[in-house]
């Protein structure tokens, strides 16, 4: 298998390489630029890298004539070798993420005409009887499967409070997390650039209700003005002085801002949101203002599989601001 | 280069560096001078990491190459459609291949879950239709996040986004250690220590 293909069609890679390619597993070389153990993501990924290699070798070989080797369970969870993969050093993980549903599905598969000869022997290990057919072609349904559940479980390892044994909460968590990301590169482009140091433009003036000051400063990205101007009706600095940190913290280290922001018992949410709670519920729930100028919020507020975006406020400059000024009007008590 | 290496993330910090250079001066010239509004400014910042973070990825993942397509029809930005034009070329044909075997077995896999010997048929079958419904909401929503995710299957699509997670972290880090550099001139050099 050559490296950097990329996007090259890994089943004449694997023809082509065939004989070659179980010495290379088993000394664990890498056909892609991913240095072995570079980094932990890579890591992840590798030994999964590796099965995957091996269950297409094994599918061809099987097809092809008596293939000594057979991949049983306990061969899918020894690996710790680097393999290669399509699309730039991702990996699978060896075990699917659903047994039972794999199973089942292994098992129709094998009933079905489709299923290659190289597949059966596989199945072996799952205590399936074994046919020998001829096929070269691996079949596309089960390896797709495969693949399927080796990423999801990659991603699984790569997206924190992925606990889920479900799909779809697993699907859920991989959004919230994904978005989450967009939104702190976001937040951080926000900050880029300063110039003067301490600028934290993004904490938002939810708090600041029937602040016209928000509107006011769209100019030089130091949403400092923003921040003094709105806290005035707020009962005073604390409330100023918490934004701040929590902007300087968020700057720095996300988890750090999230952890502070829940001492306080406060949390980020998409203004939609904080909008829609403090319409909907009684004030009391929103006594502590949420300081809401992005974010996915994880947990109980968050809304399963929306695909909007939540606004970005600004300290400054047009329509967030205006969504702020209306939220933290509502949420106030 | 893949997502997962440091160098990426070094690379990341390069181009962005360069692209902030870039633009810096491009505002500089404009009418405008140096006060851009303040969204103008993030703009412009996010629009410089996402390219930075495009062209260090290469044109390998399916993302790389959506996202730095957006990037050149936002803005007159040669760089990306570099990028692009080359990534194109490379790798159409062989992803036709691929996506067409794809969405061959695409089809396959449905009918084959249907078929599965569940314990009462009814019931089973319920579920499953229910689940593979959940699913497919959440693998769209999860194409309208990740770019380029319009047009592949599930399978690519998580391959995708695993990808474009690891390299937004990546990202991230490389703004952040920028960030931190440039706001926090505390020592006489104006340097914070290394990442």
């Amino acid at each position: 298998m050559q490296g950097g293909g990329g996007q090259d069609d890994f089943f004449d890679q694997m023809l082509s390489t065939l004989p070659a390619a179980w010495s290379e597993l088993g000394s664990g070389k890498s056909p892609w630029e991913l240095p072995a153990g570079a980094s932990e993501d890579s890591e992840a990924f590798d030994e999964s890298v590796l099965l995957a290699s091996r269950l297409r070798h094994h599918q061809i070989g099987g097809g092809g004539g008596d293939k000594p080797v057979m991949l049983h369970l306990s061969d899918l969870h020894g690996l710790a070798a680097a393999g290669g993969e399509d699309r730039g050093a991702t990996g699978f993980l060896p075990l699917p993420l659903f047994t039972d549903r794999a199973r089942e599905d292994m098992d129709a598969a094998f009933k079905s005409p489709n299923a290659a000869g190289g597949d059966q022997a596989l199945y072996n290990g799952f205590g399936t009887a074994g046919m020998h057919a001829a096929a070269v072609q691996p079949p596309f349904g089960q390896l797709r499967r495969e693949r399927i559940a080796e990423r999801m479980k990659a991603l699984q390892e790569l997206v924190p409070n992925a606990n889920k044994t479900d799909k779809a909460s697993m699907l859920d968590e991989i959004i919230d997390y994904v978005k989450f990301l967009q939104l702190q590169v976001k937040v951080l482009s926000m900050s880029r650039l300063g110039g003067a140091a301490g600028v934290s433009p993004l904490v938002a003036n939810m708090s600041s209700e029937g602040n016209g000051s928000a509107n006011g400063t769209s100019d030089s990205g130091d949403g400092n003005a923003a921040n003094g101007g709105s806290n005035g009706e707020n009962g005073g600095s604390s409330l100023k002085v918490t934004e701040q940190q929590v902007a300087r913290l968020m700057e720095e280290d996300m988890g750090t801002a999230m952890q502070y922001l829940q001492g306080k018992g406060l949390c980020l949410m998409p203004i939609s949101l904080a909008s829609a709670i403090s319409s909907a519920t009684s004030s009391s729930l929103l006594s502590r203002p949420s300081i809401g100028s992005m974010g996915a919020a994880r947990g109980p507020l968050h809304d399963g599989g929306s695909p909007a975006s939540p606004p970005l406020v600004n300290g400054a400059g047009g329509d967030d601001s205006r969504t702020i000024k209306d939220a933290g009007a509502g949420g106030k008590q | 280069m893949p997502a997962g290496s440091k160098k990426f993330r070094h690379a990341i910090l390069k181009n962005l560096l360069l692209g902030l250079i870039r633009k810096g001066g491009a505002a500089a010239a404009a009418s405008r001078g140096m006060m851009m509004s303040f969204h103008e400014r993030r703009s412009a910042i996010r629009h410089a990491a996402d390219a930075a973070l495009a062209t260090a990825r290469g044109a390998a993942p399916r993302w790389s190459r959506s996202l730095a397509a957006e990037l050149s029809q936002d803005r007159r930005s040669g760089r990306d459609a570099h990028l692009l034009r080359s990534a194109k070329s490379a790798a159409s044909s062989s992803e036709c291949r691929s996506q067409s075997k794809m969405t061959c077995s695409s089809k396959r896999i449905p009918r084959r879950t249907l078929r599965a010997r569940p314990k009462s048929k009814a019931t089973a079958k319920a579920a499953g239709v229910l689940a593979r419904v959940m699913v497919r909401k959440r693998a769209r929503a999860l194409r309208e996040i990740v770019p380029g995710g319009r047009g592949t299957d599930e399978c690519t699509l998580l391959g995708e986004t695993l990808d474009y997670a690891v390299s937004l972290k990546a990202q991230i880090e490389a703004m952040q250690l920028l960030l931190r550099t440039l706001q926090a001139p505390k020592n006489p050099s104006g340097k914070s220590s290394p990442y």
